[in-house]
């Protein structure tokens, strides 16, 4: 278990919080574009890649 | 793999697979970090900076990875016009820029308590930083042409040639004297690692990769969707 007290813990804190900021920030910027592409061809009246062909 | 060659196919496939996903990726964090933070000791030398490889080791093995898959789907669409491989490189290429960018900020953070610095231009380094400018170099070509029929085969070229960085980055320990540590992992004669440790990084290493493959997987079907609303909107300004 980490010792919150020992030397240089404040370096694995910052290398943690800029891993796990970064990796959220990809994840929630593709998902948000995924939501806006969605958005667009709907009013296109296209049809999502993998689904049928809107008549 | 033929059920692969068709897109519409192939994303019936990721979307019935893509909650799984999501939800194994969750899961593997969670264990991964719970591990790396309250179930692994402190390094006898390097103390609890030991806990920064957990998350520097997967950055840099999948920065090689994706570079790699790109390479790989660039040569696919050169030789059999796959419809899919340049929009899984692409799709591909701000991910592992990411891990890189992780991989170096991460090692940086360790070098500067263990090595007394935060930077130094030996072989490992070089080539690793040398891979992120390939990254960013690759993603350039994208955005410098209107024409995505231009970029992807000069992006292609990038991915092609910029793939022999590769083995520089991984035996870059090996062929000159490095400060960075030669490889404890996958080499010769096993793990060089106590087990106490190998654990949580392998967690860490299937929590990174699972992100990867859900987040590319949402990101090859919006560069599909973008592609498809271009195609609609050059067809109707042919119309009119």
């Amino acid at each position: 278990m980490i010792d919150w007290n020992a030397d240089h813990v404040s370096f694995v804190l910052v290398a943690y919080g800029i891993v796990t900021l970064l990796l959220a920030a990809i994840v929630v910027a593709t998902l948000r574009r995924a939501v806006t592409l969605k958005k667009t061809l709907a009013g296109m009246n296209l049809s999502d890649p993998g689904q049928r062909d809107k008549a | 793999m033929q059920i692969f060659a068709n897109p519409n196919r192939f994303f019936q496939i990721a979307d019935r697979a893509m909650p799984v996903l999501w939800v194994a990726t969750l899961v593997a964090f969670v264990v991964a970090l719970y591990f790396a933070f309250f179930n692994s000791p402190a390094d006898y030398q390097q103390g609890e900076t030991v806990r920064i490889m957990y998350v520097h080791v997967p950055s840099a093995s999948l920065a090689l990875f994706v570079y790699v898959l790109m390479a790989v789907a660039s040569a696919m669409a050169l030789i059999f016009r796959h419809p899919l491989a340049d929009a899984a490189a692409k799709a591909a290429a701000p991910l592992g820029a990411a891990f890189c960018f992780l991989a170096l900020v991460t090692g940086s953070i360790w070098g500067k308590p263990m090595w007394g610095t935060w930077w130094v231009w030996d072989a490992r380094l070089t080539s690793m930083f040398v891979l992120m400018l390939l990254y960013l170099g690759y993603m350039a070509v994208w955005r410098a042409f209107d024409d995505p029929h231009r970029a992807a085969s000069l992006a292609r070229i990038v991915a092609l040639v910029g793939v022999i960085n590769i083995p520089i980055v991984k035996f870059s320990v090996n062929w000159w004297n490095t400060l960075h540590q030669p490889a404890s992992i996958v080499r010769a004669g096993g793990p060089a690692i106590d087990k106490s440790i190998l654990w949580p990084l392998g967690m860490m290493f299937m929590a990174f990769t699972l992100l990867f493959i859900s987040t590319h997987l949402v990101a090859l079907k919006n560069e599909v969707r973008a592609r498809k609303i271009r195609a609609e909107k050059l067809k109707s300004m042919g119309n009119s």
